[in-house]
C-alpha cells in the first residue's frame, strides 16, 4: 500500500514535471508588472490603475535655448520639466541623408560619476547629416518652430515649445507625432539619497506635495523620508531570488509616438505574435507590452509579447498612403505598448516606448514607401552581408552528431538518398567538456581529417562556439582571459561567475573592442586546433544565457567596459559576440578573402551585417511551424533577412507529415537548417520512409533549383536593404486586404509562397495579390496562369504552393547536385512569366559565391527584359566587371503566356536560329539549348 | 591511362565549350541495345520519342531522364553507368556526373576534368574481391554454423517434444499416488482423532479427580492485565519446554492447543477452545512472543530455500485454517500470531528431515520431539515429496511448452540462442541481450523480449526501466549474418530507444550467398 502511495505521488510529480517542460515557465520571466521602471512609465496610461507614483511629466522647451548650428546641421534646445528648476535636458535634432530625422535627449549637466549609455557600433560610420533650414523660426507667439531639409522637400518637422511636442510631416501631412500623449518620461541620473534620521511626520498636505515632486526630483534629498514608499525599486530591485543592486538608481526613459492614419504597425522582432503587431493597451485589452530584452526562453509559446533571443527596436507603420518608421536606438531592456487611437486622425496607432536606461535616441524614417523605408533603415544600420552560396543551401544539424563515424554516415546518407545538402553541424557535445575550440578526443580524434572528408565533396562543417568560458585553469582560453582581465565583472568587481553548459563559467566582455580583437584571434588555425578552412561557426547562448542568473541571463549590475552596467548594453552583448566571431573567421585566412558564416541566436539592429540568425529553440508542433513565417517576416522587415527557423522543431519529435511540411516551408525561407534536441529521435530526411523521403527530397531539390533567385535577392538587399522574404503589402502597398497577411510571402519580388502549415491540409485558399494591377500568377508546378484574387487549391502532401508573378524573370539551376559547389558551373534555366501586357523583366547576380572579390567588381549583375516579343539580356549595373567571365551558359529559356512564334532568332553568331518547343495548352515556349554565355549581351526575337 | 583512352574513344570534341558524347556513354550493358543509332530514340520508361541526335546532347528531353545517360542534364532521375573495368560496374546518379567528385573508380564520371580522377578500379577491385571473398568465406562459415544450429535446434526440439510427452505421461501415476497418499493420511488422521478422543475422555475422568481447575483458569485471566507476570509466564513456558514432549508427540493437535498447554505450563490439554484468545493476549509484549516471532522469521527464511516443498503445504494449511480464521476476525494481531504459529508447526510437520534438522537448532527444544514423528509423519513427508515431484514436472512442462510455442525460426534455428545471453562491453556500460527474455544496459533494464520484427531480422525488447522525462526504455536488436553470435554497435537514435546490432549465423541465407557470389563474379 505504501508503495502504491509512493507510486502515485511519484507519478503526480512526474506529470507535473512533464507538464512544466511542455511550455515556457512564464514565472521565470518578467513582464512590465515585474519591472519597476516599466511600471513607473506605464502607470500613467494604464486604465484603472491608480497613479500612485507620479503624474505625467510635462516637458517644455526652455525659452531662448533653441539654436540652429549650421556647421553641425543640428538644432539644439533645452527641455525642462514644468515647475522644475533643475534637471535640464538638452535635445539635438538632425536630418540625415535619405529623409531620416534624428532626435536625441540627455541630461544637460550629467553627474560626473555616472553616465548614460549611448549605443555604439550599430550605426554605420557613413551616415551623414544634411543641412537643415527653418521652415518657421521659433517664436513664443506661435509656440512652435519647424525645420526641413535644406535642399530636398521630403518632409518637415514641427516642434511645439510648451508643452514639448514634435510632429513629423510627410508630403505635407502629419505622419508621426511625438509626446502627443505626454508620456515623455526622463529620470535624471542622481546620487542615492542618504538615509536621514527620522523626522516628525509631516502634515498630509506636505506629504502630497512631496509625492508630486519626488519622482523627477530624486536628488532633492529633503523629501527622502516620503520616498520610502514610492521609491521602491529605485535603488534596489528583486526578481525571484535575484537582487539587482541598481547603484545608479532610476534612469529610465519613455516617449510616445503616434503613427497618424495607420492601423498597422510591424517590426520590433523577436516575438511570437502575428506580423501585424497587436494592441497591448486600450479599451478591453489586457495584454502586456511587447518586451525587448534578449533572453534564452526555454520552450517558448506562440502569440506572446514576451521577449525572446534577439531584438531590433525598429517599428514600421504602413497604411495605404504611406510607410514610415521609428527606430529607437537603445540597448537596455525596453517595453513597447501599442494602442489603437482615434486622435488626431482616425484611426491611428499610438506607441509608447520605455527603456530602463540609456539616452533618448530616435530616428524617424519618413518613407514614404516600403522600399524607401528599407533604404533608410539600411542607410543607418547596413544591409545583410552577402552570404556565401553554400550557406543558402540546406544545413543538417542535430544535438548531437556523436562521432566522426556518425558524421560520415550522415554525410553518406545524403548521397545515398540523392538529397543535396551543404553543411553538417556539430553541437556542444563535440567539445572536450564544453571547452569551445577543443574536441572530444574519444569521438572526434581527427577533426581535421573529418572536415577534409566533408570538404572533398565541397561541403562544409559548422561547430558551435558559445560565449560562456569554462572556469578551468587548465583551459587556455580561461587562463588567458583571466590573466588579461577580459571577463565581465560582477557588482563587486570580481570576474562574473555564472552557470552554463560547462558548469561554472565566465563571460568575456565583448563590448570592449580589445577583447573582440583578442577573441577573433582565437579562430586562427593555429589557435583553434583541428579547424580547417571548411569549418564555420555557430554562436549560441549569447543573450547571454546564464542558467542561474535572473531570467536565465546576466545580472544587470554586472560591469562592462567603460564603466557601463550590463543593463545598459544587454541587448548588444550577443551582437558584439557575433561580430567578434565573424571577424575571427575573416582574419584566420591570410588573404582575408573568405566571407564568414556565423549563425547567432541573439541579435540586435545591425546583426544583418554580421551573419545569419535563427529563431532559437522552437518545438516540433504545427503551431511553431505556422508562426515561423510571421516571425521571419518580422525579422526581415527589421533588416535581419538571413534568418530561419529550425526545420522539424528543436524540441520533441515531429511526425512524418509535420517534418515534411516543415521541409517544404524551410526550403522557401532564407536560412534553411534542420535541427533537433539531444533527446529527440533522429530525423535525417530519409528516416521516415516513402513517400516522405521523396517528398522531402523534392522540397530540398526545389530549394537548390531556386538558389540563383535567392542569391540575386540577397545581392539586391545589399543595394536596397529590401527584405529577402517579403510581406505581400511591401509589394502591393495599396491593397489593404494584404496588411494582415503573414502566411503568404514573396521571395524578392517574384515568387509567392504560402507554405502548408496545417495538419492534414487537403485544400487551402491562396490569396494572389495585385488585383488592382491585373496581376497574373503562374503555379510553378503546373505552369498554369491564374488571375490575382483568392483561389482554392488542392494541397496533397507533395504540394508546395508557389507562384511566379507574371512580369517576372527568374533564373534557376535545375540540375540537381550534391551541394551548391557542384552547381557553380551548371547552366541556367530562365523562367519568364509574362504579365497582362506580355512583358517581363528580372535580374541575375553571379559571382564566385564565396569571396569578397565581388566588392572589387568581380561579379555579373544581369538584366533580362522581355517586351514586344523580344528578350534582351544586358548589364544591370555599371559596377560589374567586364573581366568577370564565369563561363556559365543558359541551357533553357521557358516563356509562359506567349504565343507560338514561327521562328526564334538570336543576334549571336552561330546561334542565329534557335530551336524551340511550344505547348499550346499552357502557352508555353521552351527555347532549347540556346547555350548562351551569361556574360554576353544578346537579343532573342520571337518571330 | 586506360581511362583516358576510354574517354578519347567515346568523346568527340566539337567545340571548345560543348563536348559531344557517344550516345552510349554512361549506358549500362543491359540497356545498350536501346541506344543503337537510328532516326529516333524512344525514352526507355516514358512514352516520348525524340530525334536520336538529342541523346547525350546535354539537354534533358525524356521525362524519365533516359536520353542523357552520359551527362548531368537529367540529374533528377537519370543514371550513369560506371564501367569500372577491373572492379565491378555500377550505376550512379546523373547528378554526380561532372560534379568535381570522383564517384566511379575508373573516373569516367568526371570527363570534363574538373577534377583529376585516378583509375584505381584495379586496386579497388582487388581489395574489394579480397573483402568480398572474406565476406563470402565468413558467410559460408556462418551458413555452416547455421546448419549446425538448425541441426541442434531440430534435435533439441525433438528431444523437448519427447520430453514433454514423457513428462505428461509421468504426471498421471504421480497424481494417482498423491491421491492415494492423501486418502491414507486422512485415514490415519481419523484414527488419531479417535485415539485422542479416547485419551480426552480418560483425561476428563482424571480431571474430575483433580481439584481447582477453574481456579487456575481464573488466575490465568488475571495475568492478562499484569505484565509483571509475563516473566512468570516465560519461566512457565521454559519449564514447559523441558517437558514439551507431549506437544510434538501429537503433531495434528492445533497450535492453539499447544499454546494453551504452554501457557498453562501443564500437560493439561483439555480446555483448549475456551482459552485461545486469552493466552495469546498474555503473551503480548512478552519475551515469549518475541522468541516466537524470531522463530517464525527464521523459518520463513528457510521457507524461501524450500519453496517447492512448502507450496503444497501452504494450500493444505489454508484449508485447515479456514474455520479458525473466521472466528478470529476481531483481533488481527492475535490471529496473525496464531496463524503464524500454526504455519510454523504445520510446516514443521511436513518438512523433509534435512530441512527439519536445519530448523531444529533454532527452534526451542520444548516444541519438538523427533522421535514422535511416527508413521503419519512419514506418510506426509512422502506426500510432500510426491507433490514436489509433480510440481517440478509441471514446471518443466510449462517451460518446455513455452519454448516450443515460441517463434523459433525456420528449422528451429533460434533454439541454440534460447535462454542464452550475449554481452557487449562499451566504455560506459555492458549491454546484455538474452533472446526470448530480456535486455539490459548494466543494471538498467532495456526491456523484456516482445517479438520479432522486420521479417525476423529484428528482436524487439520493450517496457524496460522508465526513462526520466521520457519513455520506458526499449531496444531493437538488428540482426545480420555473421559467423558468430556477437553484439556490436549500440546506438540511441531516440531518447532511451536503443538499437544494437547482432551478428548471428541465423541470419545467413543461401540466397544471399548466391547474390554475393554473383557480385563477386561480376567484378571480374
Amino acid at each position: 500500500m505504501r508503495k502504491l502511495v509512493i507510486l502515485i505521488i511519484l507519478s503526480i510529480v512526474c506529470s507535473l514535471f512533464i507538464g512544466s517542460i511542455e511550455s515556457v515557465d512564464t514565472s521565470k520571466f518578467k513582464t512590465c508588472k515585474d519591472s519597476h521602471f516599466c511600471k513607473r512609465n506605464r502607470v500613467s496610461h494604464e486604465v484603472g490603475v491608480m497613479n500612485e507614483m507620479k503624474s505625467k511629466q510635462n516637458f517644455n522647451i526652455v525659452e531662448g535655448s533653441i539654436k540652429l548650428v549650421k556647421q553641425e546641421n543640428t538644432i539644439y534646445f533645452d527641455l525642462q520639466e514644468q515647475n522644475q528648476k533643475s534637471n535640464l535636458l538638452t535635445m539635438k535634432l538632425e536630418i540625415y541623408e535619405g529623409g531620416i530625422v534624428r532626435m536625441r535627449a540627455q541630461e544637460k549637466e550629467p553627474l560626473l560619476n555616472k553616465q548614460r549609455y549611448q549605443v555604439q557600433d550599430v550605426l554605420l560610420d557613413t551616415i551623414k547629416t544634411v543641412p537643415i533650414q527653418w521652415k518657421q523660426e521659433p517664436s513664443k507667439q506661435s509656440n512652435t518652430f519647424s525645420f526641413k531639409h535644406g535642399e530636398k522637400e521630403c518632409c518637415y518637422v514641427l516642434v511645439q515649445l510648451v508643452p514639448f511636442k514634435l510632429d513629423v510631416y510627410i508630403m505635407n501631412e502629419l505622419a508621426i507625432t511625438t509626446n502627443s500623449d505626454n508620456l515623455f518620461h526622463f529620470e535624471p541620473i542622481s546620487d542615492k539619497p542618504q538615509p536621514l534620521p527620522p523626522k516628525e511626520k509631516k502634515s498630509e498636505e506636505e506629504n502630497k506635495e512631496a509625492n508630486q515632486e519626488e519622482d523627477n526630483n530624486n536628488n532633492n534629498n529633503d523629501n527622502n523620508e516620503e520616498q520610502q514608499v514610492s521609491t521602491e525599486g529605485y535603488w534596489e530591485e528583486r526578481f525571484g531570488s535575484h537582487q539587482d543592486s541598481k547603484p545608479n538608481g532610476p534612469m529610465s526613459i519613455g516617449m510616445d509616438f503616434t503613427f497618424v492614419g495607420s492601423s498597422h504597425v510591424y517590426g520590433i522582432p523577436e516575438h511570437t505574435t502575428r506580423l501585424s503587431l497587436k494592441s497591448t493597451t486600450g479599451n478591453g485589452i489586457n495584454e502586456q507590452p511587447y518586451r525587448l530584452y534578449n533572453l534564452d526562453v526555454f520552450e517558448y509559446e506562440i502569440d506572446k509579447t514576451m521577449a525572446l533571443y534577439g531584438h531590433v527596436p525598429l517599428m514600421i507603420s504602413h497604411d495605404t498612403k504611406k510607410t514610415v518608421g521609428v527606430f529607437w536606438l537603445n540597448a537596455a531592456e525596453t517595453f513597447v505598448d501599442i494602442e489603437d487611437v482615434t486622435t488626431p486622425v482616425s484611426p491611428s496607432k499610438k506607441t509608447h516606448w520605455i527603456s530602463e536606461s540609456g539616452i533618448i535616441d530616435v530616428f524617424y524614417l519618413t518613407g514614404p514607401t516600403p522600399s524607401t523605408i528599407f533604404k533608410q533603415y539600411a542607410y543607418l544600420t547596413g544591409t545583410t552581408a552577402l552570404p556565401q552560396m553554400f550557406s543558402l543551401g540546406y544545413h543538417q544539424c542535430k544535438w548531437n552528431y556523436k562521432s566522426e563515424d556518425d558524421v560520415k554516415q550522415v554525410d553518406n546518407g545524403f548521397d545515398e538518398n540523392h538529397i543535396p545538402y551543404d553543411v553538417i553541424w556539430l553541437d556542444i557535445e563535440h567539445t572536450d567538456g564544453k571547452r569551445y575550440f577543443t574536441w572530444d578526443n574519444n569521438n572526434f580524434p581527427t577533426p581535421a581529417d573529418m572536415q577534409n572528408i566533408i570538404g572533398a565533396k565541397h561541403r562544409k562543417m559548422v561547430t558551435i562556439v558559445d560565449p560562456h568560458i569554462k572556469r578551468d585553469n587548465n583551459y587556455y582560453v580561461h587562463s588567458e582571459a583571466t590573466s588579461k582581465g577580459y571577463y565581465i565583472k560582477n557588482k563587486d568587481g570580481n570576474d562574473y561567475d555564472g552557470w552554463c553548459w560547462p558548469g561554472s563559467s565566465s563571460y568575456l566582455d565583448f563590448t570592449n573592442p580589445e577583447i573582440r580583437k583578442w577573441w577573433a584571434t582565437q579562430f586562427g588555425y593555429d589557435k583553434y586546433k583541428g579547424s580547417t578552412p571548411n569549418l564555420y561557426i555557430w554562436n549560441d547562448m549569447n543573450e547571454p544565457s546564464v542558467f542561474n542568473g535572473p531570467e536565465v541571463s546576466m545580472h544587470k549590475d554586472a560591469k562592462h567596459h567603460g564603466g557601463f552596467e550590463h543593463r545598459d548594453v544587454h541587448n548588444l552583448y550577443g551582437y558584439y559576440y557575433h561580430m567578434a566571431s565573424a571577424d575571427g573567421l575573416v582574419q584566420r585566412n591570410a588573404d582575408q578573402n573568405d566571407r564568414p558564416f556565423v549563425l547567432s541566436r541573439a541579435f540586435y539592429a545591425g546583426s544583418q551585417r554580421i551573419g545569419a540568425i535563427w529563431t532559437g529553440d522552437n518545438s516540433a508542433q504545427w503551431s511553431h511551424l505556422e508562426i515561423s513565417n510571421p516571425m521571419l517576416l518580422s525579422m526581415n522587415l527589421a533588416g535581419i533577412t538571413f534568418s530561419g527557423a529550425d526545420v522539424g522543431g528543436f524540441f520533441g519529435n515531429p511526425d512524418a507529415e509535420l517534418l515534411t511540411r516543415w521541409y517544404q516551408a524551410g526550403a522557401f525561407q532564407p536560412f534553411f537548417r534542420g535541427h533537433a534536441h539531444l533527446d529527440s529521435r533522429r530525423r535525417e530526411p530519409w528516416l521516415f520512409n516513402e513517400p516522405y523521403t521523396t517528398i522531402i527530397r523534392e522540397a530540398i531539390v526545389k530549394r537548390y533549383s531556386y538558389l540563383p533567385l535567392w542569391y540575386t535577392t540577397f545581392y539586391q538587399n545589399t543595394l536596397n536593404g529590401a527584405p529577402v522574404m517579403r510581406p505581400l503589402w511591401v509589394q502591393y502597398p495599396k491593397e489593404a486586404n494584404l496588411f494582415d497577411v503573414d502566411d503568404h510571402y514573396l521571395i524578392g519580388d517574384s515568387l509567392l509562397v504560402k507554405p502548408v502549415t496545417q495538419q492534414s491540409c487537403k485544400t487551402m485558399k491562396v490569396l494572389l495579390p495585385g488585383q488592382s494591377v491585373n496581376e497574373i500568377w503562374y503555379d510553378v508546378d503546373t505552369e498554369k496562369p491564374i488571375n490575382a484574387g483568392v483561389i482554392e487549391i488542392d494541397t496533397p502532401l507533395e504540394k508546395i504552393p508557389v507562384y511566379q508573378r507574371g512580369g517576372s524573370i527568374i533564373s534557376k539551376k535545375e540540375r540537381v547536385r550534391r551541394s551548391t559547389y557542384q552547381m557553380r558551373d551548371d547552366p541556367y534555366t530562365i523562367r519568364i512569366a509574362l504579365d497582362s501586357s506580355k512583358s517581363a523583366q528580372g535580374q541575375l547576380y553571379i559571382d564566385d559565391e564565396h569571396s569578397f572579390d565581388y566588392k572589387k567588381g568581380k561579379f555579373l549583375y544581369r538584366q533580362f527584359t522581355f517586351k514586344d516579343n523580344v528578350l534582351s539580356f544586358s548589364d544591370a549595373s555599371n559596377k560589374s566587371s567586364t573581366s568577370y567571365k564565369p563561363n556559365v551558359t543558359i541551357e533553357k529559356i521557358v516563356i509562359l503566356g506567349v504565343q507560338k512564334p514561327h521562328s526564334i532568332t538570336c543576334n549571336i553568331t552561330g546561334k542565329e536560329k534557335l530551336s524551340f518547343e511550344y505547348d499550346s495548352t499552357l502557352s508555353k515556349l521552351t527555347i532549347r539549348k540556346p547555350d548562351l554565355l551569361v556574360d554576353t549581351d544578346f537579343i532573342i526575337k520571337l518571330n | 591511362m586506360k581511362s583516358i583512352l576510354y574517354i578519347c574513344l567515346t568523346l568527340v570534341c566539337l567545340t571548345q565549350q560543348v563536348l559531344s558524347l557517344s550516345p552510349t556513354y554512361g549506358v549500362g550493358p543491359e540497356e545498350l541495345e536501346y541506344y543503337k543509332e537510328g532516326k529516333y530514340f524512344n525514352c526507355l520508361r516514358s512514352n516520348v520519342q525524340i530525334p536520336f541526335s538529342q541523346v547525350n546532347d546535354d539537354f534533358c528531353d525524356c521525362p524519365d531522364g533516359t536520353d542523357e545517360p552520359g551527362t548531368s542534364a537529367c540529374s533528377s532521375n537519370g543514371r550513369f553507368y560506371c564501367q569500372n573495368i577491373g572492379h565491378k560496374g555500377n550505376y550512379i546518379s546523373s547528378s554526380f556526373v561532372n560534379d568535381g567528385v570522383c564517384d566511379c573508380c575508373d573516373g569516367s564520371d568526371e570527363y570534363q576534368l574538373k577534377v583529376k580522377c585516378k583509375n584505381n578500379c584495379k586496386e579497388i577491385g582487388e581489395e574489394s574481391r579480397k573483402k568480398q571473398n572474406q565476406v563470402i568465406e565468413a558467410y559460408e562459415i556462418g551458413l555452416k554454423k547455421k546448419k549446425q544450429m538448425e541441426e541442434e535446434g531440430t534435435r533439441v526440439f525433438n528431444e523437448k517434444t519427447d520430453e514433454i510427452i514423457r513428462l505428461r505421461k509421468e504426471i498421471d501415476p504421480i497424481t494417482q499416488e498423491i491421491k492415494e497418499l492423501e486418502v491414507l493420511i486422512e485415514q490415519k488422521k481419523s484414527e488419531r482423532e479417535l485415539e485422542n478422543k479416547r485419551l480426552l475422555n480418560e483425561k476428563e475422568k482424571k480431571d474430575k479427580e483433580i481439584e481447582g481447575t477453574d481456579q487456575q483458569q481464573h488466575q490465568q485471566q488475571q495475568n492478562i492485565d499484569q505484565p509483571k507476570e509475563g516473566e512468570e509466564n516465560k519461566e512457565v513456558v521454559g519449564e514447559n519446554g523441558e517437558n514439551g514432549e507431549n506437544i510434538v508427540e501429537q503433531p495434528e493437535i492445533q497450535t492453539s492447543e499447544l499454546l494453551d498447554a504452554i501457557s498453562k505450563g501443564k500437560d493439561d490439554n483439555n480446555n483448549i477452545n475456551n482459552n485461545n484468545n486469552n493466552n495469546i493476549d498474555d503473551n503480548k509484549n512478552d519475551n515469549n512472543k518475541e522468541d516466537e516471532i524470531k522463530n517464525n522469521n527464521n523459518i520463513e527464511k528457510v521457507d524461501h530455500t524450500t519453496v517447492n516443498n512448502n507450496n503444497n503445504n501452504k494450500n493444505d494449511l489454508n484449508d485447515d485454517d479456514n474455520d479458525e480464521e473466521d472466528n478470529d476476525d476481531d483481533d488481527d494481531d492475535e490471529e496473525e500470531l496464531v496463524n503464524k504459529l500454526q504455519i510454523i508447526f504445520k510446516k514443521i510437520k511436513s518438512i523433509k528431515n534435512s530441512v527439519y534438522n536445519f530448523i531444529l537448532p533454532i527452534l526451542p527444544n520444548r516444541f519438538i520431539s523427533l522421535k514422535d514423528m511416527g508413521n503419519l509423519g512419514g506418510l506426509e513427508s512422502e506426500l510432500s515429496k510426491k507433490r514436489e515431484s509433480l510440481k517440478e514436472k509441471e514446471n518443466e512442462i510449462e517451460k518446455i511448452d513455452k519454448m516450443l510455442k515460441s517463434d523459433l525460426g525456420v528449422n528451429n534455428v533460434f533454439i541454440p540462442l534460447y535462454s542464452k545471453c550475449f554481452d557487449l562491453a562499451t566504455k560506459e556500460y555492458t549491454y546484455s541481450v538474452c533472446p526470448y527474455e530480456k535486455a539490459s544496459q548494466g543494471h538498467t533494464s532495456l526491456g523484456k523480449f516482445e517479438s520479432f520484427g522486420d521479417n525476423g531480422k529484428m528482436m524487439l525488447f520493450e517496457n524496460g526501466q522508465q526513462c526520466w522525462g521520457g519513455p520506458k526504455r526499449s531496444l531493437k536488436v538488428l540482426m545480420e549474418c555473421g559467423q558468430d553470435n556477437e553484439l556490436y554497435d549500440v546506438q540511441e537514435p531516440g531518447k532511451c530507444e536503443y538499437t544494437i546490432k547482432f551478428k548471428t549465423p541465423v541470419l545467413c541465407s543461401e540466397e544471399h550467398l548466391k547474390i554475393l557470389r554473383l557480385e563477386g563474379d561480376h567484378s571480374l
